[in-house]
């Protein structure tokens, strides 16, 4: 009976533990994924800021992608080595645009991509590119 | 069943010991997120305090410019749940000679020093603070090699920057 009883607790253990990783695996990745999403989120807008702030700088690309980067300061593949919003992880691109209340606006589009994390097949891939757009009336 | 009842405990004592530190660790781990979110919004709520308290605040009349006292103690107040005293915080002016470093954020709160000074309030002029917060975690406990038994201290980084729009 005991010894039954004890190859069934390995057992169990055996097949319960794949269950277990992929949901560490998932918790983990989704925690970074939307760390990534709100940062991104935060990049856009910090930029749109200062883009809207006149019409000289309503498309000023280059002067966004400072405002970008300090927002994504500490994502891992940007913290001290990315200086510029022209390739990957980053794009930054500011364009002047007519808004939806048919006034002049500024347009800016933030794409992150994230790192490489540990995929799981079918579900979750292992980088992402996030993309967001903010639009903001011009001052 | 004697012989049984003697192996739940010793399965449990060696089924506990991770299951206690995955719930430590959980717990942990969800605290210094929830203070690193603290942080980031707290240094968010500082620059956006500057940036709408720029050159215009101290012309025509109006009074209404910051003090690094006030910059210090708004963030202070927005971080709910951080100490002041272990919380390191600088500002960065856009000419980069009218930095301030407030280690920790709590010697900066009664500074009645104007900031940021002629011209980098101008608008358009950038704003920029920086934080680290040090966070005392029992995850140090776990740390191979660290001895004796103590909590371990990590520091949260946090940073934003802003254009002046005022």
């Amino acid at each position: 009976m005991r010894s039954k009883r004890k190859g069934h607790s390995v057992m169990e253990l055996a097949l319960f533990l794949p269950f277990l990783l992929f949901l560490f695996i998932g918790a983990f990745d989704w925690g970074f994924y939307s760390w990534a999403l709100i940062a991104t989120q935060s990049a856009a807008r910090s930029a749109a800021l200062y883009t809207s702030s006149s019409s000289a700088t309503a498309a000023d690309s280059s002067g966004a992608c400072t405002y970008a980067l300090a927002e994504l300061t500490n994502a891992p593949n940007v913290f001290g080595s990315v200086t510029t919003c022209s390739a990957s992880p980053v794009t930054v691109t500011a364009t002047s645009v007519t808004g939806a209340d048919g006034t002049a606006a500024s347009q800016v589009s933030v794409t992150y991509q994230t790192i490489n994390l540990i995929p799981i097949p079918s579900l979750l891939p292992s980088q992402m590119n996030i993309t967001r757009v903010v639009q903001m009336k011009v001052q | 069943m004697r012989d049984q009842k003697g192996s739940v405990t010793v399965e449990f004592a060696l089924v506990g010991i991770p299951l206690i530190f995955a719930l430590i660790s959980t717990v942990e781990m969800s605290r210094g997120m929830w203070m690193y979110d603290t942080q980031a919004h707290a240094i968010n709520e500082g620059v956006r305090y500057v940036v709408v308290r720029g050159q215009h605040c101290t012309s025509g009349g109006n009074a209404c410019g910051a003090t690094v006292g006030t910059i210090a103690t708004h963030i202070a107040s927005a971080g709910v749940g951080l100490v002041s005293s272990q919380w390191n915080v600088s500002l960065y002016s856009n000419s980069g000679s009218n930095n301030i470093t407030c280690n920790p954020l709590s010697s900066c709160l009664s500074n009645s020093t104007a900031w940021p000074p002629s011209p980098d309030n101008n608008v358009g002029a950038y704003v920029a603070i920086s934080g680290s917060y040090t966070f005392n975690s029992a995850l140090g406990m776990f740390w191979p090699g660290l001895k004796p038994v103590t909590f371990g201290t990590y520091n949260l980084p946090a940073y934003a920057k802003q254009a002046i729009q005022f």
